[in-house]
């Protein structure tokens, strides 16, 4: 296996606790939770699909989820004093943030995949209790499902590398400036509720779906710059 | 110095325009055991951290095995950091596979000698070590590996005596066994001195003594009373 995989397999280390009974407990829970939720919607459902668009795009919003790992895998290193073990690793800085960054990757796509399939299956499961299959089809639940995994996908790279950047640059500067957070509010704001009404609103009402060009091409663009950036810090920045 | 291990020059570093270090100089040759002491928040971690690339000098000149430090290092010298931690999810074995892993001079079969000499549980997990036992396997990790240059910060301190005592042997047997540069930084003379073959002292963000230990024990009879009449 190469170096690369072995720092992402390293980066990937579960706790032994996390196949826990408590896990399993959560799963159902947040199961129970989102049937509860969705079957409410469904009860309320007198426009067609159009609500469920809705539903989709608030679930988008999981691509936060990346900003939070960004930053508490960068912050965990140096909370539980592991940062010297992980920067005198005999590998490039490029490499380590390389690694870690695909880890967070990763560990999105593991809690976007989770999410996901309970919420298809609670509104599955809701409109089944509720006997409303009459008015929707299968196809109908997961309707547009792939470009919204795009966007979100796309926004948690970026917000996953500004994580990242965030916590090396406190590193060197201790005290949070407002500036790293004004482009933190440019971000989501692009990122968010606009583009995707423009994109979703659309084919809710069963026209063709405009695919946002501006994500499309902004989001690799800018990630790959906070990227940059990132190795700059890790290499020039980081006092321990 | 021309088989100098470290160089430094002229060296200075400031934390939020307080001064820690100030035009600091010495050379330690290489296959020496090199003591760096001093007071609490004397500097002495920032120079290792220096050494090993983990903090750049605002002023002077750092050479390091020849080079200016960077990552390319990391393959000939290890580093262990007062504050260091070992991941929590960790076992010993895992450990000694994360050595095997990632460092390409780590020796497998050191390791789990090692491993036996301080009697380390294998399946002992990270979160579930006492500091004793933390501090044995970070050391076993960094002498396990064949490297030319070994930075210890502190490496002794908080460590109950029997780990100390242990640690102690296998340096002693690692400087024997083959060319091994050791930089240790410590404020606990009593258990270098009999290790050292130069030293500095650091005080104020200078050093204000650094020589051979032979020839400062001939001028002030040892080494803690030279520390007493630095610091006192």
């Amino acid at each position: 296996m190469s170096t690369f995989f072995k720092l992402v397999r390293h980066e990937m280390k579960f706790p032994a606790s996390s196949t826990s009974f408590i896990k399993k407990l959560m799963s159902l829970i947040t199961f129970v939770v989102f049937l509860g939720l969705t079957i409410g919607i469904v009860l309320g459902l007198e426009n067609g699909m159009g609500n469920f668009q809705y539903f989709n795009q608030t679930f988008n919003g999981i691509m936060f989820v990346a900003f939070g790992m960004g930053m508490g895998f960068i912050n965990k290193e140096f909370q539980k004093n592991t940062a010297s073990w992980w920067l005198t690793l005999p590998y490039s800085r490029e490499l380590l943030y390389r690694a870690k960054f695909l880890s967070i990757m990763i560990y999105y796509l593991y809690v976007y995949l989770y999410s996901y399939l309970i919420i298809k299956a609670s509104i599955i499961t809701a409109i089944t209790y509720t006997g409303k299959w009459s008015q929707f089809s299968l196809s109908d639940v997961f309707h547009n499902d792939l470009i919204f995994f795009l966007t979100s996908f796309l926004g948690a790279m970026l917000l996953g590398t500004y994580a990242i950047c965030i916590m090396l640059f406190t590193k060197k500067f201790k005290a949070v400036s407002i500036i790293l957070w004004i482009p933190f509010g440019l971000i989501a704001g692009f990122m968010m509720p606009n583009f995707l009404m423009e994109m979703v609103m659309p084919a809710a009402n069963g026209e063709s779906i405009s695919i946002p060009i501006h994500l499309l091409i902004g989001s690799p663009i800018l990630t790959t710059l906070l990227y940059i950036f990132g190795v700059h810090l890790l290499k020039k920045h980081t006092n321990l | 110095m021309m088989n100098a291990a470290i160089r430094f020059h002229g060296v200075g570093k400031s934390f939020k325009k307080k001064s820690v270090l100030d035009n600091i100089s010495f050379t330690v040759p290489r296959g020496e055991v090199y003591g760096i002491l001093g007071e609490n928040g004397a500097g002495k971690s920032t120079m290792l951290k220096m050494m090993a690339n983990l903090c750049l000098p605002d002023q002077g000149e750092i050479e390091v095995l020849g080079q200016k430090p960077s990552w390319e290092l990391y393959q000939k010298i290890a580093y262990l950091s007062d504050r260091a931690k070992w991941y929590s999810d960790y076992t010993v074995g895992e450990a000694l596979q994360y050595g095997k892993s990632f460092y390409p001079d780590f020796q497998m079969e050191r390791a789990e000698e090692l491993v036996e000499f301080f009697k380390l549980d294998r399946k002992l997990l990270g979160k579930e070590m006492s500091k004793g036992q933390e501090a044995r396997l970070q050391f076993l990790l960094c002498f396990s590996r064949d490297v030319e240059l070994m930075l210890l910060d502190e490496p002794f301190s908080g460590i109950d005596l029997i780990t100390r005592e242990k640690m102690i042997e296998l340096i002693i047997e690692s400087i024997s066994e083959r060319e091994l540069t050791l930089v240790i930084t410590t404020h606990e003379i009593d258990e270098v001195e009999g290790l050292l073959n130069r030293v500095s002292f650091v005080k104020d963000t200078k050093i204000v003594v650094e020589g051979e230990v032979e020839e400062l024990r001939l001028k002030s009879g040892s080494l803690k009373d030279l520390y007493r009449g630095v610091y006192a």
